[in-house]
């Protein structure tokens, strides 16, 4: 491996951010400026779609009629257990807080999904923005060239900017890390250059007689926004050429893995919010063996990121969440299965001014008891995260239909929440 | 013969399939020729075993291919009411109506409406809201060379007979009664219903009775796709009757009674038990066993929130229940009222409905929220196209034509009004210039996908494979440039999207002039420089470059055939990234 010959751009980088870059090494300048907690808040979300078992992940309940053949382990946080099949992510508890008892009223997949990823329930009059796209929304960051919003993997459900615009739709990239969505200009300059200056011709011939409705679509805009990020240095973040080897591996080299390893490198660059998505937890059959399956791609990747983040200095600025549209049903279908559950599930949490360590909530062992002690509604969690970020949830949005709307119905939970 | 086997290839392209089980079977053959050894042995063995390892086998397949071509081949024969000829002059009477209603406005507010468009363009317009696509050179060469008078017409009604239409047009209109996106609508039960409203509107079966079947309907989907409509929300689990009866209200009367599922509408006269009275009509319908049936004598119980108990409701429309005739049961009932002929919000709301399809924006928005109806007295564009369309036997072919005919349809798009934000509004609420609207992502795929071809690309005319690869080609597509269900909040204009257009593989493939695309073909064929980049300009935007288009493009086609098949490739690029492209118009 040889390394890319510097141009002129990136020598000049490299000699204006001299003294910075050897103090972190490693790292893009531009976006390694700031660290710690003074850096704008970013927030990953790891989805895992279909609904995970919170018994077979956050919540294991082993020995008891409901937990199945699945087995807990001690993590370094100090009575918290999770599933034996995440070993890694154990050792990085102490940076994440549980929540055990989330509950929804959504037990359909994509009234679910629209729930837990706005904090609103659906209505008909109105699109609600996904979570990330309302924190794109407070926090902007002019120097980004790239999508606030971007969605890693195969999501079946795109988090969209809803009332807030197409601009807040999140990106996605369905295989993190391959070339397959190489988004940069790939023609030799002097034809791009023609094709450019042929753009110029044929939108003046369609602008004439139409100048305000022409302007009003926006496309000139739009196309100069596209080439700037075509062209941006910042692309260089979906792309891991220049990872060593050893950090794929510590990721998993799954879809997932190579998914949150790029999400680090987004956040880096200054996107809002990421999302990566695993799939397949709609497991109405073979619960167990689909678990322990998705777990090997989930827990490496997972640890590696909160470790990485920590070492990195970005946990304090980064929120990562864990979570589902819901929980599976504490009883093991006949075809040892679970089926959905939206009464009493878990998400994992932390980072930013979260607090961590602590564990909320708790469900019934015995899986008689359908409410959980001390539920938390999904509108309170966001309200949660959102805080946790630095952005007043209350804050109020004008919407197209007149109606104001809040960032967050919810009520943030004090006990997460440092100071 | 030939019928036979024309209706045989039409029907899932099984000819093509067939000649490729013809080929694999003389290369299997060849095979056996090379290896006589072995194909001695391989006979000795067939003999032994033959009679229940491979023949009862082969036989079966065989049967059942036989069986399912027959099934296929069965119920393809549709008569197209050729409507121009006798319908020409009723047309425009009824399309008058509603051009002097347009003028009332426009002289009230003395605005000059737009000029007429050119008939190409409004040609294009045709196209898109119909058949969902631009059309393609090898229609507008049919289209110029026809020198009638009424050839708008006829290739109105030429388009609705499309098979485009029905996966176009029908597929548009029916994602209003049908969640397109909803998890329990298998895709084969999506293509189902779109293609019996397709077929329904093309046979010029009455609205009214496409509404009755999809509202009173029961069986399976596989005999009747209506039920779709009902079953869909039964399989969604609790409150189908209160989610059925707000999607009929919307769907069908372009109401949101379902405000009232809550609390009372704020600005409508909807209260919480009018709505209760309308779900208590679907109070008896049932989903069981993949059948949508009935049981009578079910009451319908509401779980009353504030006051923790359990409460009858019965079954009571919010308004004229004289409209309500007898029916074998309470559906049918309901039905007989949504359809009845004085319902006007029944017709309003379809004729809102098609008015957006074909102009790209509804009369009123949004389409299911209509202001109550002004008195009958004072009829507007919507109540004109209502009662044109009663009389008419509620066809909706003859209201397309009535639309087509309108000067809103005709008009251009550009105007000089249009150089100042307030008065560019102004002409647009009056309709007084054609709306510029973002093409949908099904129409943005197609419109790509045909200035690719120099022939009309249709499903008929595709064999299996290169359907297919369409197929999952435009549910990408679709899929990464927004969600069809909200069509009116999905855009095409973001920056994301325009990153994949500027340098997406699609457009990649697209514009790539080799012999099997449609840059490659005019580069080739074109005379010269001149007809070269006019067919283009006539394959993608569907009208010829102007003379400083003319002259900035023309240079880049001198030289050899290679500097030609890049400048035509340039241009492709150039013009599907244009907003003109991009933007009915």
């Amino acid at each position: 491996m040889s390394q890319p010959p510097l141009d002129r751009r990136d020598l000049l980088k490299w000699a204006t951010g001299l003294g910075m870059s050897f103090a972190i090494p490693g790292l893009d300048l531009r976006a390694a400026e700031r660290r710690g907690e003074e850096r704008p808040r970013s927030l990953i979300t790891l989805w895992l779609s279909g609904g995970p078992s919170q018994l077979e992940t956050w919540d294991p309940h082993p020995g008891t009629k409901i937990g199945g053949p699945t087995q807990a382990i001690a993590t370094s946080t100090p009575d918290v257990k999770i599933a034996s099949s995440f070993p890694r992510l154990a050792e990085q508890m102490h940076h994440l807080s549980v929540i055990r008892s989330l509950v929804s009223k959504e037990g359909d997949h994509e009234r679910a999904t629209y729930l837990v990823k706005t904090g609103f329930r659906t209505d008909p009059t109105l699109r609600h923005p996904s979570v990330g796209a309302i924190v794109a929304h407070a926090l902007p960051n002019k120097r980004l060239e790239i999508p606030p919003v971007i969605s890693l993997g195969y999501d079946n459900h795109l988090s969209r900017g809803g009332f807030l615009g197409g601009r807040f739709d999140a990106l996605r990239v369905r295989q993190p890390g391959s070339s397959e969505n190489d988004m940069r200009a790939w023609l030799a300059e002097p034809r791009q250059q023609r094709r450019l200056s042929n753009l110029d011709v044929v939108t003046q011939a369609f602008t004439r007689g139409r100048k305000v409705v022409v302007d009003r679509t926006m496309h000139v805009q739009n196309l100069d926004a596209a080439l700037k990020m075509m062209n941006s240095d910042q692309l260089k973040a979906f792309r891991l050429d220049d990872e060593p080897e050893a950090a794929r591996t510590a990721y998993g080299d799954s879809n997932f893995g190579l998914g949150c390893l790029v999400a680090r490198r987004l956040i880096e660059q200054g996107v809002r919010a990421v999302e990566v998505t695993l799939q397949n937890f709609d497991t109405h059959n073979n619960n167990f063996g689909q678990h322990n399956e998705l777990a090997t791609s989930l827990d490496p990747a997972f640890a590696a990121l909160l470790e990485d983040l920590h070492e990195r200095d970005l946990l304090a600025s980064t929120v990562v969440l864990c979570l589902g549209e819901f929980g599976r049903t504490p009883k093991i279908n006949g075809a040892n299965g679970r089926d959905h559950w939206p009464a009493g599930f878990s998400c994992l949490l932390g980072g930013g001014n979260l607090r961590s360590g602590m564990l909320l909530g708790a469900t019934d062992p015995t899986g008689e008891r359908k409410t959980p002690e001390d539920p938390i509604p999904i509108p309170d969690l966001y309200a949660t995260v959102l805080k946790g970020m630095g952005i007043d949830p209350t804050h109020q949005i004008n919407t197209s239909i007149g109606r104001p709307i809040r960032y967050s119905d919810g009520t943030p939970i004090d006990r997460l929440l440092d100071g | 013969m030939t019928t036979k086997r024309y209706r045989f290839s039409r029907f899932f392209n099984i000819q093509p399939s067939l000649f490729a089980a013809k080929r694999i079977s003389l290369v299997v053959a060849d095979y056996y020729r090379a290896d006589r050894g072995d194909r001695i042995q391989f006979r000795i063995k067939l003999l032994m075993n033959a009679p229940k390892h491979l023949l009862l086998p082969t036989a079966f397949a065989l049967a059942i291919l036989c069986l399912v071509a027959w099934v296929a081949a069965r119920p393809n024969i549709i008569s197209y009411h050729s409507e121009t000829t006798e319908g020409g002059k009723d047309v425009a009477m009824a399309a008058d109506q509603v051009n002097a209603l347009l003028q009332e406005t426009w002289t009230d507010y003395s605005i000059e409406p737009a000029a007429g468009a050119d008939d190409l363009q409004v040609y294009r317009r045709l196209a898109l809201a119909l058949v969902g696509t631009a059309p393609s050179l090898e229609e507008i060469r049919r289209f110029e060379a026809d020198p009638s008078p009424d050839r708008l017409q006829q290739w109105t009604t030429r388009f609705i007979s499309d098979s485009r239409f029905v996966e176009y047009f029908a597929a548009r209109l029916g994602d209003a009664f049908v969640d397109p996106v909803a998890e329990d609508l298998k895709p084969h039960q999506r293509e189902r219903f779109r293609r019996w409203l397709g077929k329904s509107l093309q046979q010029g079966t009455a609205y009214s009775e496409i509404a009755r079947e999809m509202i009173a309907a029961h069986g399976v989907f596989a005999d009747r796709p209506a039920t779709t409509f009902v079953s869909l929300e039964l399989s969604l689990g609790d409150q189908a009757a209160e989610r059925l009866a707000a999607r009929t209200s919307r769907a069908f009367l372009g109401q949101r009674i379902d405000c009232a599922q809550c609390h009372d509408h704020p600005f409508a006269e909807w209260t919480q038990p009018q709505f209760e009275g309308l779900a208590a009509y679907y109070g008896q319908v049932q989903f069981r066993d993949a059948r949508v049936q009935d049981t009578h004598s079910r009451p319908f119980v509401i779980e009353d929130d504030r006051a923790q108990e359990e409460r009858t409701v019965a079954p009571e429309v919010p308004f004229d229940s004289q409209w309500i005739s007898d029916g074998k049961h309470l559906r049918a009932q309901l039905a007989t009222w949504v359809t009845h002929t004085e319902n006007r919000r029944f017709r309003r709301a379809i004729a809102n409905r098609v008015w957006g399809l074909m102009l790209g924006r509804a009369f009123i928005t949004p389409v299911d929220d209509l202001p109550d109806p002004s008195s009958p007295d004072d009829p507007d564009v919507l109540d004109v196209l209502a009662t044109d369309l009663a009389n008419h036997g509620d066809d909706l072919r003859r209201l397309i034509h009535v639309i087509v005919a309108t000067r809103a349809f005709n008009l251009a798009s550009t105007h000089e009004a249009l150089e100042d934000e307030e008065s560019a509004q102004q002409h647009e609420e009056a309709w007084a210039v054609f709306p510029v609207t973002e093409l949908s992502p099904q129409q943005m795929f197609r419109a790509m996908q045909q200035a690719a071809a120099v022939k009309t690309l249709r499903a008929e005319n595709a064999n299996t494979f290169s359907a297919i690869r369409r197929y999952e080609q435009q549910d990408r597509f679709v899929n990464d440039y927004g969600i069809a269900s909200d069509a009116e909040d999905a855009q095409a204009s973001t920056i994301p999207h325009t990153v994949q257009r500027l340098s997406g593989n699609f457009t990649r493939q697209l514009s790539n002039a080799t012999l099997l695309t449609a840059p490659g073909r005019i580069a080739v064929m074109s005379t010269d420089a001149t007809t070269c980049l006019e067919n283009c300009y006539l394959a993608c935007l569907s009208r010829r470059p102007m003379p400083d288009e003319r002259k900035h493009f023309l240079p880049q086609f001198a030289g050899n055939l290679n500097r030609r098949a890049n400048a035509v490739e340039d241009v492709y690029w150039t013009l599907f990234n244009s907003a003109e492209f991009c933007w009915n118009h």
